[in-house]
This record gives structure tokens, sequence and C-alpha cells, in this order.
């Protein structure tokens, strides 16, 4: 049976619309694929980047293996390095006529690293120079020790005597024996 | 006229495209026309409006249904013979699109120098022709069969002196198988002039063809054409996807090529990076340790900046590794000010933000209370 020219024009705009349809279809199609290809590339581009330049800085990478070979220390219990480090600051003090006070130990924190940090909060009345003394003493890169945080205070009714008060914040790395 | 040139007939469709077809006495109308001179366009128009008062013609339709030609030129008059197609005109074949139309009468090859009437055989119909300056001026239907050809000739002689054709003819010829020698004797005996029979020839092409084209002829062209415009733009748009498609696919080619590449490239380097990697990620965790700008060092900066700068008293100093806060006061605001300027020219400070808050004037001690912070640039 011949169709009516409704018919005829019905099926023209169903077909239109379908063509109109499948062409946003592919378009979208290829842009994703364009898109997706061009976020790789750009991606790929960056860590080449990145992997050259560790290249380059290779005589730098090779000194601070040197470095961590001959001043990385043993393992060691945590608690065991905690009263070490202890013991180590009240000398150090000591020998600079410091008397540390309130004493801060930071419980043992898994920080998922090969490294864990034991941490220790002193307070100090001393002079500038004894301070100075004490922290240099202290803050040795070579034995995994440093000064991590420092708070000096000066009371100003007495800021004639030159005496500071001082909190100490010192870290040692370690490599946990467990 | 290389092409060959063939009579219209039945045989219409079989002629070949791009031939000259001459089309039948009895699909047109020939009418003589006398004008005062003008040019040729004028002479059309006239014509126009002469076919348009006789009904043959309506002035939409094709300007190609007719044409003229001009016969001669007597002092101030033009004598013209205007050809009309009858009706739609000739219904022509699709084969026949491309081809010249004609009128059959005018390729008879009748002398120009003699006003002649010729008694003619088509299509099984005779007719009567007047020819002067060798062009058809008026054709008249006779029937089957040749009758009182006298009266119809002096019809016609008065028809062609009402328009302003002064007609004598001096020779008579006869197209036609069936028409015998006595026959002739007896035409010349009754129109005053004699006859010669004449055999169809290989029709002779006039100086001038018409400018004429039947209905049909114009349908099949329009058509055609418009067949050809879709088929175009059928092709272009082929081309088009064609060439999109190509584009497409050289396009994610080149990328897929590039990500390969690049992929390879960096194979190259992965071994080095992988083991530097895992280095990077263990002094990660030095970073506090091994780092030059630890706290002592950047508190010794601020205070190195205050050498030549009176006045100013630290208060309370906040380090940690990479990061200072400094309160305290000073007696004037200039001191603050040249305090700031070194603090910022300190090369310890060089990759530093400083915040720099306003001081504020102290209403007790009467002196410049601030509050400075320096952290690390972000990467």
């Amino acid at each position: 049976m011949a169709m009516t020219h409704r018919e005829k024009q019905l099926i023209f705009v169903v077909l239109g619309l379908v063509l109109v349809l499948t062409h946003m279809w592919g378009i979208q199609r290829f842009m994703q694929s364009y898109r997706k290809n061009e976020s790789q590339l750009s991606m790929l581009e960056a860590k080449v980047k990145q992997f050259k330049s560790s290249g380059a800085i290779k005589e730098v990478i090779a000194a601070e293996r040197e470095w961590l070979s001959q001043n990385q220390p043993e393992p060691i219990d945590f608690e065991l390095q905690q009263s070490q480090l202890l013991e180590f600051l009240n000398s150090s003090a000591s020998s600079q006529s410091i008397v540390p006070v309130k004493p801060v130990l930071r419980p043992q924190e898994d920080l998922g690293g090969v490294f864990q940090r034991c941490e220790i909060q002193l307070e100090a009345q001393a002079n500038e120079e004894q301070l100075y003394n004490w922290m240099v003493a202290v803050h040795q890169p070579s034995a995994f020790r440093a000064v991590t945080s420092l708070k000096l205070k000066v009371d100003p009714k007495d800021r004639d005597s030159g005496v500071l008060t001082c909190i100490l914040g010192t870290e040692q790395w370690l490599i946990d024996i467990e | 006229m290389g092409s060959p040139v063939r009579l219209a007939d039945e045989l219409l469709m079989d002629i070949p495209e791009a031939d000259q077809v001459y089309l039948p006495i009895a699909d047109m109308v020939t009418i003589p026309l006398r004008l005062p001179l003008g040019d040729f366009d004028e002479y059309r128009d006239a014509a126009l409006l002469e076919l348009e008062g006789l009904g043959l013609i309506n002035s939409d339709e094709e300007s190609r249904h007719y044409d003229v030609v001009e016969l001669s030129v007597k002092e101030d008059a033009a004598f013209l013979a205007v050809h009309c197609l009858l009706g739609e005109g000739t219904q022509v074949g699709e084969l026949a699109d491309g081809a010249r139309f004609d009128f059959s009468a005018r390729h008879l090859g009748v002398s120009r120098d003699e006003e002649v009437c010729v008694l003619l055989r088509e299509h099984g119909m005779w007719w009567m022709v007047f020819y002067r300056a060798g062009e058809p001026i008026l054709t008249e239907l006779l029937g089957d069969q040749l009758g009182d050809l006298k009266s119809c000739y002096a019809l016609m002689v008065a028809q062609l002196s009402l328009r302003g054709f002064d007609f004598d003819a001096t020779l008579g010829l006869v197209y036609g198988d069936s028409v015998d020698d006595l026959a002739l004797v007896e035409y010349a005996s009754a129109l005053g002039f004699s006859f010669e029979k004449k055999a169809f020839e290989i029709p002779q092409a006039p100086q001038q063809l018409l400018v004429l084209e039947p209905s049909s002829a114009t349908v099949i062209k329009g058509s055609r054409a418009r067949r050809k415009r879709m088929k175009l733009i059928g092709m272009a748009v082929v081309a088009a996807y064609v060439f999109v498609g190509i584009a497409i696919v050289a396009t994610l080619v080149v990328q897929r090529l590039s990500v390969d590449k690049k992929q390879a490239e960096l194979e190259l380097y992965l071994p080095d990076w992988q083991e530097n990697e895992a280095h990077f990620q263990l002094w990660n965790e030095l970073d506090d340790l091994v780092t030059s700008e630890w706290p002592m060092a950047l508190y010794s900066a601020t205070v190195s900046c205050l050498k030549n700068v009176s006045g100013v008293q630290f208060e309370e100093v906040t380090a940690r590794p990479r990061f200072i806060e400094i309160r305290g006061s000073a007696a004037r605001a200039s001191d603050l000010n040249i305090f700031k300027q070194k603090l910022r020219a300190e090369p310890m400070f060089d990759e530093y933000d400083w915040l720099l808050g306003q001081p504020k004037k102290s209403a007790k001690t009467q002196r410049w209370e601030f509050k400075f912070r320096a952290e690390l640039k972000e990467l």
C-alpha cells in the first residue's frame, strides 16, 4: 500500500532525528576519545619531564644516598630511644648550666614510613648565649636529631636581666626495632 | 552543424541527444507581421502582443515558445515571420532534452529570391506553406487530400494582404510522392504559376536557427539539472563525510602514536625513576631533619636584621622549620619600617612570604606593637 504524504513526512522527520542523534552520539564519542588521549598524553609528558629532571639531579641524589649510608642509625626500641634523648637533652642542658623543666614526651605514632619520630618538648630559662649553645649541641642532623620547634619569650618587666624563657621541641629520627 | 539533422516525427523518441530537432508544421503556428522599423527586442515584444491577442501564448509562458525572423525591410516597415509553438509544444523524449529545436518548414531549402507556395505532405496531412525570402510566413492545413487549392490560396493571399504582405507567388513546389505530373499542370492552371515536384532531401539548416523550446524539453532539462544538482550535493556530502572521517581517524591515530611514543620514552627513564622515587620518599621523611632552615637559623636571621636598628625589641618568637613568627614592639614606627625592609632583603627569606601586620601603638607603653610572620612559599 502506497504511503500518504503525511506518512512520508513523518518518516523523513524520524529519519532526520535518528541522523541528528547518531551524529551527536558520534561527536560525543569522538570528543571523549580525544579528551582521554589528550589527558593521557599530557600526563605522560609531565611524567617524562619529571623523570628527566630526576636524572638531572643524579649527583645530588648520590650525595644524599651517601650521607644516608654513613649516618643512618641502627634500629632501636622507641622507648629506649626516647629515654636516651631525654637523658641527652638534660645532660647537654646542664653542660650550659640550664635546668630544663616540664618535659613533654609525645607518644609513638606510626607515620607509615621507614623512620619514626620521637619528640620531647622542654622548657628552660637561660640567657640567649646559653640557649644558643644548647640548641647547637642538640641540633645534629648527622645524629638524626634536630630542633624542630622553638618558642622564646622575654619578660617585659625583667628585660634587662637578659633571661629568656624557651620552650624547645626536639626530635630524634629512628628506625623502630619492631 | 556537425550533428545529424532530423525531422521531428513519430521517431522523435529515438533522436540522439544534442541533435537538431525540426518540429512538424502541425506543432507550430506561423504568422506574418509588418511592423514599423525598430530593434529586434521591440519586434519580439510586438510579436508577443500579437500572439497574446490571438490567444496563442500567455505573457507568463516560457519566452522560448516563440521566435521572430526578420524577412526584409522596406522603406519604414519591417517584414517579420513569427513562429510559435502550439500549446505546450511537441512532447520530446528524455534523450532529446539537449537538442536545439527549429521548424521543419524552414529546412526545405526554398529559394530566397522568389515568393513561393509550397504544398507539403507531413505526417499524412497536406499543408500549404507560403515563403518569402526563403522563410515560411504562413501555413494552412489542407487535409489528407489536396482539394480545392484555388480558393484556399486566394483566402491565404487575402489574409497576407490584410497583414500588409502583398504576396504574389511565382513558383510552386510540391513535396510528396502521391502527386503525379498531371496534377501539377492542373495546380499551375488554377493558381497561375508553375509547380515543380520536389523530393525530400536531407534538410538544409538555415543560417540562423530559431530559439524555441517545448515545455516538455524545459521540464526535462529542469529535472535533469535538479538531478545533477542533487547528485552534486550528494557527492559533496559524501566527500565531506569521507574528509571528516579521515580527519577524525587521522587525529585519533596521531594521538595514539604520540601516546605510544611518550610511553616508550617513559619506559627508558622508568628504572632510574623508580629507584629515585624510593629515595625521594625516604628523604622526604627526613625533611625537617636535614633542612638548613631550622628554627634557630630562622631566629638568627631575624636577629641579624636588628643590626643598626634601634628601639625594636622582641617579646616572643615562635619558630618551626620554614616558619617563624615574631611579636615585639618598637619605640618609633620608622624603626619598624627599617626592620621590615631588612627582613625582606634578608637572603634567608628569599623564598618566604611575609605577613607584616600593621603595628598598633600601645596606650600603656606608648610603643608600637607588632606581629610579623614568615612562611615558605608554596611551590
